[in-house]
Order: C-alpha cells, then structure tokens, then sequence
C-alpha cells in the first residue's frame, strides 16, 4: 500500500517547468551575453529574424487546408516548400517526399528545448511531422490541428520521469513558434521527448544508463498521438500494436 | 608447516549442514576437498597455485553454490582469500594448530551460513533498444531494495517485504551485455558468484532501426528468454521451491517483455508453426508456457516458492485498451452502449463487455495471464492500457506506473475487476 506522503509526491511528479532558463521564446534564446557582456544574435537567431517576414505564406498553406500525407511514388504530392532555416529542395522535382531536415545540430544555439517549446507555445504556428530516419516531410498539420497542439502544448507539463515506451511510429514532429523550430520525437501515447542535442534522437540515457543533458519528456496528453494516428495509421510493429480486440461473445 | 582451507556449513539455526561435495575450480581443472580427520572438510593448499579460483560448494537440495576465491602466497605461507567483496554469509579465519614441531599447520577457515533451504531471486534487464536506459541499473535498483525492505518507487520510502537475506543468490540476466551474473550479499556491496556469457556471443547492440541488424540479433547465438527459462528450470529441478521473486525490466507489451525485440520469422508469427517459439527468437511470448515450448514446465512451475512471485515491470501501453477502459469509466452504468474509437475503427461496447473482455479475454492471454498458469504463481504487470515511466530517487532507479496520470483508469480496475495496484502501479494478473 502507498502511503499518503508518496502519494502526494506522485502528484507532483508532473509539473509546469519552472527551469532557470527557460525561455520566453525562441528566439530570446538566440541572444545570450558574450564573454563581452554585450548582446549577440546568433546564426541561427538571424535566420529565425529573417523567417519572420516569410511565415504567411506557410500559414496561408496551412489554413483551411486538409493537411498532407505524402505518399512516396504519388505522382500527386508535391515536396514541400523549405521552412526557415531550412534549405530549398536540392531533389529531384519530382521527390514526393519533403526535403531532409536541417534543424538543430550539436554545438549551434538553437534552444531545441522543452522548455523553449512550451515557452511559446501559445504562439505555435506550425507543426510537420518527419520521417525519423530520413527527416523528410511526411505530414503537415491544418490549421486547425495546429490549433490542438497548441492548446495541448500550453497545458503540457515536463515530466520527472521518462516514458519507458519505445517511439510509436518512426516519426520526429517540428513545432515551429516564433520563427525558431524545436525538433522532438513522440514516445508511448502522451509524451514528446525533445534532445537538445540529438533532436532526431529517441534516447534519454547514454550508453551507462545515465540521463542525457537537456533530454526532456513533455507530458501531452493525446492529442499528439491521436492526430498521429489519424494520418500515420495503427502505431507500428516496433511499438508492437494491439492484437485484435475481438469483443465478440462478451 | 603447512597451510590448509577448511570448509564448514551450517545453517541459519546453527545446525550443521553436510556438503556433498566442495571442490576448487579453476577452468577445467579443480581440486577436491577431503574429509581429514579432526579437521573436517579440508584441502591442502601446497599444491595449489596461487591464482583465482571458484570454490564451489554442492549440498544436498540445493544448485552449486560458486564463491569467488583466489589463492597467493604471503610471508607465512599460502592462503585462501575472497575476490572482490566478501560474502556476508561467510566468515574467513585462520588459526594455527600444532601436532608437535614437525606437523604443525596453518588452517585457513571458510565457515559458510546458509539458509535451511535455498532462496534465490532471478532478474532479467532487457536491452533498451530506443531510449538507451541501462536496464540492470533498475533491477540491482531492486535487488538492494528486496535486500533492505523498502524501496523509493513511490517516490518516497516504502516498506516491502525483505526477500533477499544474505544467502539468498540473486542472479540477473542482462541482455544488453549477454551475461548472467549471480551475487551473494557482501559485507559491502555484493559478492560476486560468477558472470557468465548467455550463447557464444553478446547481443548485437546496433542501431534498432537497421533490419539487417534485427536480423543478426535473430540469429546469433546469443541470449534469450530461452536461457532464463532452461536456469529456472534446472533450479526446480534442483531446488524445487526455491525461486522467491521473478522480476523482468524491459520494454514490455500484452505478448511478453520485449528483450532486444527481435522479431518471429513468419513461420512462426502467422505461419504453419505460430504456436512454436522460433529458436532464432529472444524475447519472451506468451506461447512460451505450453507443453510443447517449455516441454519441463513442471520443473519450471517447482522451481516458484509457495509465496514466490513474478513481475514484468514494463509497459503495457495499448491505447485501444485504455480507451476501452476510459469508455466504461465515465459511461453511467455497465448496460448503457457507448463508442469507443480503436484501432480497428469504432466499436459499440457497454460496461460490462468491457469488463468481461479483459477479466475472461484479455487478461488471462497476456504473457503475465500465462506464466501464472504455468508457474502457479502471482504474477503482476502493467496494467493493459498503461505505460511505465522510469525514474531516479538520488542514486536509485525505478520503473513504475504513474498512478497520477492513470488515476481514472485505476479507478475502473479497482471497481471493475477488484484490482488493486502494488506499490510500483503493476497489478496481479492471477
């Protein structure tokens, strides 16, 4: 039996961050004193400056619009246009599939953090899904779909614990909010983990079995998973699905 | 003069137990004790080399029991010592006896308590394939807790059962490393038995992503759920009634503990033999109990004390099966018709087609369901629709349920099914 002080701290396992450091947004974090004490922009927070002025076209696609599966070999599906901070397409015209993500790298000052991401997410106004491997597009979400997310990540939560759940589909999300990205990876039903360093990365532990710097697990809720499953289908065999339900007879 | 190892068992009463045999092994080779008179159960070190050796007691109802000693030579002559830790449950002493000038010796003393009968507790970490977690990190989390009598997976101190004692031989299969490694309590820390390599080579750790890898992972000869079962059945056959705690840390789901998730050839998942284990196979399925896979179950059941208990600390994460549950949670009563959207499209169900789903249906099929069929035990896991969350307590690390998160589905188990979750959120599956 648990006693009621265990109890009480498993109410506090999940909390609203409140990690020094955490940002107000994204690109806040691109500017951090120099060993001058003076202001810096970093590369990365110019190009998320300059991307401001380039965001209507992409909500514009995004509004109204039944977001996009594609379909390898669909002669229908167009690659996507590149997002801020992100190459043009250097494929063939004719690559159904979205251009491989550039987004965050080791050693670049781009807050690929849970805390950045909840810090702004009040103000998401993007969310792609990518192919964990390849890190091409795979899915766009609608306005309205981003709309959930960001409902669903302003009530988020960084959890204390890790979600002992192996990723559900093969898939990286990109949530994009003050024109920065933040890179994270679903795990089990109503979690992102988001790596800092490694944000194509489902791992939280190193080779020792010790927590990676900056891994963090949001505590979503669904909605994340729903809609995944809504474009993506039944999660696939590495997180090994449901057998048939089979409620016949009961 | 000359220096002798002398061996004495006895139980936890006192009471003297009577090895059928005590060798020292090193490799192939090993050396008998012999029963000198007056002195008992001896062995003459002057034609021992010095080096590492097993001192391997065999008593009568129990498994080989292999203390890790080594042999040097010192100033005074030759003497035995432990490796590594010392075992709690031994005490090493040396005293000189005299039979006039020319016979004079130097016994150097092993006295081994042990319990009146076996206890042993196996564990078994799975390799975390995604998330990089050392799985052994929790189950010694476990073993020093079932060694103290209380645990932090609550989050804070909680009493349990204290099922480990000092002679209690706590063995873990890591299938990261491929190894099986036995402990006994040491004065500090643990006592090292022995840790031997699962199969000729370790698990193929590369990338999970990679088929070509899941497919070598098939087919090396490496570890396997296989070789933890062939050990608890050699210890029922053995030691029957001996085995206290069963406890599996991996990833998990409704089939079994995913152990380096390797997949069943078709022939085997869905083809001609999908009732046979695939021996190229490693993790645990819930086929694996019946006659024809586990042809001594007997032996595995004997292997389970009266009161022994299994675990499988990993998720049980299936969202059809939450929202299942969810469904009946909030509907009015049991016989009001509600919708649930699944996997398989949506489904019409009451309350009590729910309930008599997972009572008659879901839970007896599970892995945990099916081992407690066949080793007559408790078995507890992940409640079907939830998923286990890994933590660290200072320098503890725990795998649990949140019962926070899962409050609701909680309540539906306990009023439902009569189910009650243990202290780490898992629930009895028999």
């Amino acid at each position: 039996m648990q006693s009621e002080s265990s109890r009480a701290h498993q109410d506090l396992a999940l909390r609203r961050s409140t990690v020094p450091g955490a940002v107000s947004s994204f690109a806040a974090t691109a500017h951090r004193p120099t060993d001058t004490g003076r202001p810096r922009l970093s590369p990365w927070g110019c190009l998320a400056a300059i991307a401001l002025t380039s965001l209507a076209p992409s909500c514009a696609r995004s509004s109204g619009e039944q977001s996009r599966v594609d379909v390898p070999g669909d002669p229908s599906a167009r690659p996507a246009p590149p997002l801020p901070g992100e190459p043009p397409h250097a494929g063939d015209p004719a690559e159904t599939t979205g251009a491989p993500d550039e987004t965050p790298r080791t050693g670049q000052d781009t807050a690929n953090t849970a805390e950045a991401l909840l810090a702004s997410a009040a103000r998401l106004e993007a969310v792609e899904v990518l192919d964990l491997d390849t890190r091409r597009l795979r899915v766009t979400f609608t306005a309205e779909q981003v709309e959930a997310m960001r409902d669903a990540l302003t009530a988020a939560t960084i959890q204390e614990s890790f979600v002992n759940t192996p990723p559900p589909w093969s898939v990286a999300v990109r949530f994009r909010a003050d024109g920065a990205t933040v890179v994270g990876v679903p795990v089990g039903e109503r979690a992102l983990r988001v790596n800092p360093r490694e944000p194509f990365s489902a791992a939280w532990a190193s080779p020792s079995g010790e927590p990676l710097p900056g891994v963090r697990d949001i505590a979503l809720g669904e909605t994340l998973y729903d809609l995944l499953a809504e474009k993506l289908g039944p999660p696939s065999q590495e997180y090994r699905p449901a057998r048939p339900l089979n409620l016949n007879g009961l | 003069m000359t220096d002798w190892c002398v061996f004495v068992a006895k139980d936890d009463t006192g009471a003297a137990l009577a090895p059928t045999s005590v060798e020292l092994r090193q490799g192939t080779s090993s050396h008998a004790f012999g029963d000198v008179a007056g002195q008992g159960l001896s062995l003459d070190l002057g034609a021992i080399a010095p080096g590492a050796y097993s001192l391997v007691v065999t008593l009568p109802n129990r498994p080989e029991l292999p203390l890790a000693v080594g042999v040097k030579t010192a100033k005074t002559g030759k003497l035995v010592y432990f490796r590594g830790r010392s075992p709690a449950a031994a005490a090493l002493s040396s005293q000189s006896v005299s039979a006039g000038p020319a016979k004079s010796r130097t016994l150097h003393v092993i006295e081994l308590t042990l319990g009146k009968s076996h206890e042993e507790v196996v564990l078994v970490a799975g390799w975390d394939y995604s998330g990089g977690a050392n799985n052994a990190l929790y189950a010694k989390t476990w073993r020093d807790d079932l060694y103290a009598g209380e645990t932090h997976v609550t989050g804070s101190k909680t009493t349990i059962t204290r099922v480990v004692h000092d002679f209690t031989v706590v063995t873990l299969f890591d299938f990261k490393t491929g190894l099986r490694t036995r402990w006994l309590k040491g004065r500090s820390d643990w006592h090292e038995l022995d840790s031997v390599l699962q199969g000729t080579v370790p698990t193929h750790t590369a990338s999970y992503k990679t088929p070509a890898n899941t497919q070598k992972r098939h087919d090396d000869d490496s570890i396997s759920i296989v070789h933890v079962y062939d050990y608890i059945i050699e210890l029922g056959a053995t030691a029957p009634r001996s085995l206290k705690r069963f406890d599996i840390f991996s990833h998990a789901w409704a089939g079994g503990p995913i152990l380096v998730n390797t997949d069943q050839d078709e022939e085997f998942s869905t083809g001609a033999r999908h009732t046979e284990r695939d021996p190229g196979d490693k993790d645990g399925r819930d086929k694996d109990f019946t006659a024809t896979n586990m042809p001594r179950r007997a032996d595995f059941r004997k292997a389970f004390a009266s009161d022994g208990v299994a675990k499988v600390w990993g998720c049980f994460a299936t969202t059809d099966y939450r929202r299942l549950i969810r469904g009946a949670a909030q509907a009015p009563d049991e016989t009001t018709p509600f919708t649930v959207r699944t996997s398989e499209g949506e489904v019409e169900v009451t309350g009590e087609r729910v309930k008599n789903f997972f009572r008659v249906r879901l839970l007896p099929e599970t892995y945990m369901g099916q081992m407690a069929m066949a080793a007559g035990i408790t078995v507890y896991g992940a409640p079907p629709g939830m998923g286990a969350d890994l933590r660290a307590v200072g320098k503890k690390n725990y795998m649990f349920v949140n019962q926070s998160v899962y409050r609701l589905e909680y309540g539906w188990y306990k009023d439902a099914l009569g189910l009650e979750p243990d202290e780490s959120g898992h629930i009895p599956f028999r």
